[in-house]
């Protein structure tokens, strides 16, 4: 679909969102139409008058007149062009703001899956582009670029009209050569952006690199394994790549220039040989001889900014094709039918021969698996690494959907909710600690999209046992988290995170909850710290826990122990301690290191 | 495509992202004529084929706007006068020949120079690169020259500014020859009106000047503001957050920012074309007095008899060309005022020492040896010619730069030649502090460090590093293929980047892949890319340890994310990988103190406890209670 988008049909897309957001644009449109058609002519026709009347009769009051009426009309155009252009220029970022909101909304909103693609992130940046998130791309360059073209197309009709007085033959071969050019620029531009398409992988390799040599975060290895010259290398190599690919560009828009310059060195030649003909067979006057010389010359300025307009609408287009395509992109997930209400809680979730692969594998992460979280149970999930833990996490939470099978949540297939409801049951916290550079209030509070509720958030950070830490810091809760917006933010320890990011899941106070091993970086006293807590942070809650640290599996109901995809196990800690299957396997091989007969055992670990 | 639109709308005055000037008192070269001949300079030594070529260019842009000038003059007075037709011929081929070769050699010229401002401005970034990554490395970790940088960075983005000192000064050259010419042919007739131009021009440099200085007072506001919106947006899309975005409805707040930072930078925005709007009119305004000037004294001097028609259609373009060029000479000038402004804060940032200067002393060759050894030839180097590496800690004191306390006190400890020492301690307690010395990426207040009895600060700086093998808890893996992770570029044989994986326990995973050890890690890349979970990573990072095969090894928290069978592996391997080999490990799982020869306890800086796993355990001090607290669940 997006495709089939050429300038028009994308014009009338920008201009339905200009009548909705900011119809004054066309307003400043029509001003500025107006005086830049007719400034060239000012510059054109009083000339011509004074020459006419020095080669006469030279009147001084006849001189004057003229030379002031011209100085005050170019003047005046010239203010009126800049007052205007004063007045516009902030106007296209007003229409592209709720073009890009919308967009912002639509990577927000769309199912996780998608933003997990290779080429998620390229449409978006291309998409941002076409929004206009730079005030002379996509949108907002469109709408630069229709303040400036009809006053350049009117001014070209006035130089037509200007030789049409001329001779239909010059004119003729000007429009063949305004013709030629155009389409020369504009299978440029199709190229240029065909090739920017192809390039797109190797410019991110390129961000990549670049962001790996610029940002400190890679200090330590480029450091340690000597790596500037590697990574410098690759660097260059990627540049290298990339310049040699746009070489055939730029010949093409060298190709352009000698077209366009074989095409003047004609007109210069013929028109000038044919003006001069005409003056020396008594046809023309001088004046008239140089207002054609310099319409002639102008005409072509005046051509190459209408042109040049034009093609600029054309790539404007394509980058604005570029955002609707991005806006018409269909959501892996769909809700089907009319959303049904979630019921009350507690809630049971019960998974039903559930699959599940990556779209584009053949290889099932999950193949028939059965598994129950009882009603306001508490489930630990263990097992190895890849044994399929992570995905179980995001099928429960449908930032997944089941490739087969049904996840019912207290009876109800989990799919026939709608989406952004069933994420409100959830308090998750995942493996990965990802604060935002806001306030401390806002990271637990504000991003539920309600007003903050200071008291709630105190409790919430009390609960998680952040709240000494943060009442005694000098802005308190306002205090900034990391350094990305706020100089003088606050750089928290990795236990520290992980607790805001607790307290953010308690502020929730979803009926569910899910932790997703929160303890892999604290320390022993915080791991057991937050132990202590984890019955008061799940009180009639469901809760889900992934942890590799099985000590803390027996504050779980039941326990879950999957192994490739399959469930091997359920059962309570001492009844599958007790079955001595996998799970106590599992146990022991931590536990032997803890326990005091295998002090004496130090040999086993060398 | 890009950096033209970029320089158009700078030109043009309507860049949208733009720059913080502040004053620097680090800067080192003050004033704009050394800032600018310092990147002159630079950008000759980055690559030399620009300048040559941007003068070529300049010196032919200058002559470009003669035979316009000049010829339909001739064909003016020819007309007007004998009317000789094989004259007029002659000036109607030279006129059209002339332009058309001037612009053949045009189009030619900014071809190629497009190319090598090109290559100029991806060799800035690499030279900029390669400072940053040979930095001393405690500036990384200094928040205030996070902060230069980003400045520094900005600066050189909005000015465009490797290539902007040169272009501007090859223009100035430009329309100097320009501007001479001119005023040459117009001189001679009405010095007067050259007089008045110039005059002209000069108030309309008074306006620009203004103009600039509204852009940049703009350019500080909005930075802050895009600056803020680059985070924003990075938000909406960074696919790390993804999962908390749904879970948390962020969308709702994220957008309500971004259209607060919309509104805010629009409000700004427009404030600024609303001011800008009257000194552009009288700008243009200025322009038309000059146009107005010509025709004025070209009209004279017709009425008085000293000019021709010819004679005054030349004057009339030429005088216009002066006022152009002139205006324009007096632009750029101010503009690389402004760049030499700007550029002082990068020249502060590229004067930040480098590291690795420091020491001299080559490593004892049995150590230095250590990754030359087994270049081409497989397998590691037998047990007892690994050198022997002991470490010592006397009476170090280290505090960060502009911290308040010391991260750590009076550390004294020793670290015997193929020991197994276990670092142990409450998040903060300056374990980390204490490896980032060791790796001497930080250098001690007080006290040293020594290598077998030498300061390891006598050492040549990548001679020290090569004998030490290092997994961060915070390890980067890079966005390339399993090998090159391994190896970073080093011909590397496949069985040794096999056998690295094997003792890391995920070679079966990776060979599993379809690629093998040359799969790309990360989806970024492409579709090939696999994104490993994070246990997996933490294997690749030790693997990238155990493929250096070097003498002293260092694992930071290796098994954070490790299920415990890949735990207990990783501990039973240790021992085997690290047999005869000094090393250091750091866990929150107190399990891996057991096969450490020593423990050493930290707290809050100190040293508090130090000695075997059981004799801590009986002291019944910190590290009982940290070890009870984790013991206690298996019982």
């Amino acid at each position: 679909m997006a495709k089939a988008c050429g300038l028009l049909q994308n014009s009338g897309y920008v201009l339905q969102n200009v009548w909705k957001y900011n119809r004054r644009i066309l307003l400043l449109v029509s001003a500025n139409t107006v005086v830049t058609a007719l400034s060239p002519f000012i510059g054109i026709l009083f000339p011509r008058y004074i020459l006419a009347e020095l080669l006469a009769a030279r009147r001084p009051e006849r001189l004057c007149l003229l030379l002031g009426a011209f100085f005050l009309a170019a003047s005046a155009a010239a203010y009126a062009a800049q007052y205007l252009k004063g007045v516009f220029m902030a106007q296209p970022a007003k229409v592209a703001a709720p073009c890009l909101d919308a967009l912002y909304h639509k990577c927000m909103d769309i199912s996780f899956r998608c933003t997990e693609d290779a080429g998620f992130l390229d449409s978006v940046r291309m998409a941002e582009q076409g929004g206009g998130r730079n005030n002379f791309r996509g949108i907002s360059g469109m709408l630069h670029k229709w303040f400036q073209a009809p006053g350049a197309v009117a001014a070209l009709c006035g130089y037509i009209a200007i030789l049409s007085g001329l001779d239909l033959s010059i004119l003729a071969y000007l429009l063949c050569a305004v013709a030629a050019n155009h389409a020369l620029s504009l299978a440029r531009k199709r190229h240029e952006h065909r090739k920017c398409r192809e390039l797109a992988g190797e410019e991110r390799r390129c961000d990549y690199l670049y962001h790996a040599m610029y940002d400190f975060s890679y200090g330590k290895e480029i450091r340690l394994y000597g790596l500037s010259d590697w990574l410098g290398g690759r660097f260059m190599a990627c540049r290298d790549k990339i310049r040699d690919g746009k070489e055939s560009v730029k010949r093409f828009e060298m190709w352009g220039d000698w077209a366009d310059i074989f095409l003047s060195l004609i007109r210069e030649g013929v028109v000038f040989a044919f003006l001069v003909a005409q003056v020396m067979g008594g046809r023309m006057t001088i004046a008239d001889f140089t207002m054609y010389a310099a319409a002639v010359a102008g005409f072509r300025q005046a051509f190459e900014r209408a042109a040049g307009h034009l093609a600029d609408l054309q790539g404007l287009s394509m980058e604005i094709g570029d955002y609707r395509a991005f806006m018409a992109r269909p959501d892996e997930m769909v809700q089907a039918g009319e959303p049904v209400p979630i019921p009350p809680g507690p809630y049971e979730f019960r998974f039903r021969n559930v699959s599940w692969k990556y779209p584009d594998s053949t290889r099932y992460v999950f193949r028939n698996l059965n598994l129950t979280i009882p009603r306001g149970g508490k489930l630990a999930l263990v097992g190895q690494n890849g044994a399929g833990k992570s995905t179980f996490i995001k099928l429960l939470l449908r930032l997944y959907d089941v490739t087969e099978g049904e996840i019912l949540c207290n009876g109800i297939d989990i799919r026939r909710f709608d989406r952004d409801a069933y994420y409100g049951l959830f308090s998750a916290v995942f493996q990965e600690v990802l604060p935002l550079g806001f306030s401390v209030a806002d990271n637990v509070g504000a991003i539920h999209g309600q007003r903050i509720d200071r008291r709630r958030v105190e409790h919430s950070l009390r609960k998680a046992g952040l709240w000494d830490k943060v009442s005694g810091l000098r802005r308190g809760a306002d205090t900034c988290v990391l350094k990305a917006l706020d100089g003088e933010g606050m750089e928290f320890s990795g236990g520290e995170k992980q607790k805001l990011m607790i307290a953010r899941a308690l502020y929730k106070d979803g009926p569910v909850m899910v932790l997703d091993e929160p303890t892999a970086a604290l320390d022993s006293l915080a791991e057991q710290d937050i132990y202590a807590r984890f019955h008061s942070l799940t009180e009639g809650r469901t809760a889900v826990y992934v942890s590799h640290r099985l000590a803390s599996t027996r504050f779980c109901d039941c326990l879950a122990m999957l192994e490739e995809g399959r469930l091997v196990e359920y059962g309570s800690h001492e009844e599958l301690m007790a079955q001595g299957g996998r799970y106590a396997e599992l146990f022991a091989a931590q536990a032997q290191y803890y326990r005091e007969e295998a002090a004496h055992g130090k040999e086993e670990g060398i | 495509m890009e950096k033209r639109r970029a320089s158009e709308d700078r030109t043009s005055g309507r860049r949208r992202f733009g720059g913080a000037i502040s004053e620097n008192p680090a800067s080192v070269r003050k004033g704009t004529l050394p800032v600018i001949w310092h990147f002159i300079k630079l950008s000759h030594r980055i690559y030399p084929g620009y300048l040559p070529l941007a003068i070529a260019s300049a010196a032919l842009g200058a002559i470009a706007p003669f035979p316009s000038i000049v010829l339909p003059g001739c064909i003016l007075d020819e007309l007007t006068g004998p009317g000789r037709r094989e004259r007029l011929l002659l000036y109607i081929a030279v006129l059209s020949l002339g332009n058309a070769i001037v612009g053949l050699a045009g189009s030619v010229l900014k071809k190629r120079l497009r190319t090598a401002g090109e290559r100029l401005a991806d060799g800035f970034e690499l030279h900029v690169g390669q400072h940053i990554m040979r930095m001393d490395f405690g500036k990384l970790e200094d928040a205030g020259i996070l902060d230069m940088k980003e400045k520094a960075l900005f600066n050189i983005k909005i000015h465009d500014a490797l290539l902007g000192g040169p272009r501007t000064m090859v223009d100035i050259l430009r329309l100097a020859i320009t501007l001479a010419f001119a005023v040459g042919m117009i001189a001679a007739l009405s010095p007067v009106l050259v007089a008045v131009l110039l005059g002209l021009v000069a108030g309309n440099a008074w306006v620009y000047r203004r103009i600039q200085a509204t852009k940049d007072r703009f350019y500080q506001d909005i930075a802050v503001y895009n600056r803020q919106f680059g985070y924003f947006r990075e938000l909406t899309q960074d696919f790390r957050n993804a999962k908390d975005v749904r879970i948390y409805r962020m969308s709702g707040y994220i957008r309500r920012k971004i259209r607060r930072y919309h509104d805010s930078a629009n409000q700004v925005f427009h404030e600024m074309f609303l001011r800008q709007r009257r000194n552009d009119g009288v700008s243009a305004a200025f322009i038309q007095a000059q146009t107005f000037a010509a025709y004025a004294f070209a009209v004279w001097g017709v009425c008085r008899g000293t000019l021709m028609i010819g004679g005054f259609a030349v004057q009339v373009l030429a005088a216009n060309q002066v006022s152009a060029a002139a205006t324009q000479l007096l632009a750029k000038l101010v503009d690389l005022q402004m760049l030499g402004k700007a550029l002082e804060d990068y020249l502060a940032f590229e004067a930040l020492p480098e590291e690795g200067t420091a020491g001299e002393r080559a490593m004892p060759s049995a150590l230095s040896s250590v990754r030359l050894a087994d270049e081409g030839q497989e397998g590691k180097r037998a047990r007892e010619d690994m050198g022997s590496v002991e470490i010592e800690f006397r009476n170090v004191w280290f505090r960060y730069p502009n911290a308040r306390d010391y991260a750590l006190k009076d550390i004294s400890l020793l670290i015997k030649s193929g020991e197994k020492l276990s670092l142990v301690g409450r998040n903060g307690a300056g374990k980390t502090t204490f490896i980032k010395l060791l790796c001497r990426l930080y250098r001690p207040q007080r006290g040293c460090i020594l290598l077998n009895g030498i300061d390891i600060a006598a050492y040549q700086e990548t001679e020290y590093r090569k004998i030490m093998a290092v997994a961060f808890q915070d390890f980067k893996i890079f966005s390339c293929s399993v090998r090159e992770n391994l190896s970073f570029g080093e011909a590397a044989g496949d069985d040794r980047v096999r056998a690295a994986l094997e003792q890391a326990g995920i070679l079966e995973r990776i060979e599993g892949l379809p690629l093998g050890i040359d799969t790309p890690l990360y989806r970024e890349f492409g579709k090939e890319g696999v994104e490993l979970s994070g246990g997996e990573m933490q294997k690749i990072a030790i693997a990238r340890v155990m493929y250096r095969d070097a003498p002293l090894v260092v694992l930071d928290e290796p098994t954070a994310s490790l299920d415990p069978y890949a735990e207990q592996e990783v501990f039973r391997r240790f021992g085997q990988a690290t047999e005869g080999r000094t090393a250091i490990y750091i866990s929150h799982r107190l399990s891996s103190c057991r096969f450490c020869d020593a423990v050493a306890v930290f707290d809050q800086g100190r040293l508090a406890e130090y000695g075997s796993h059981e004799r801590l355990v009986r002291d019944g001090k910190l590290y009982a209670k940290m070890w009870e607290a984790q013991a206690h669940f298996y019982r």
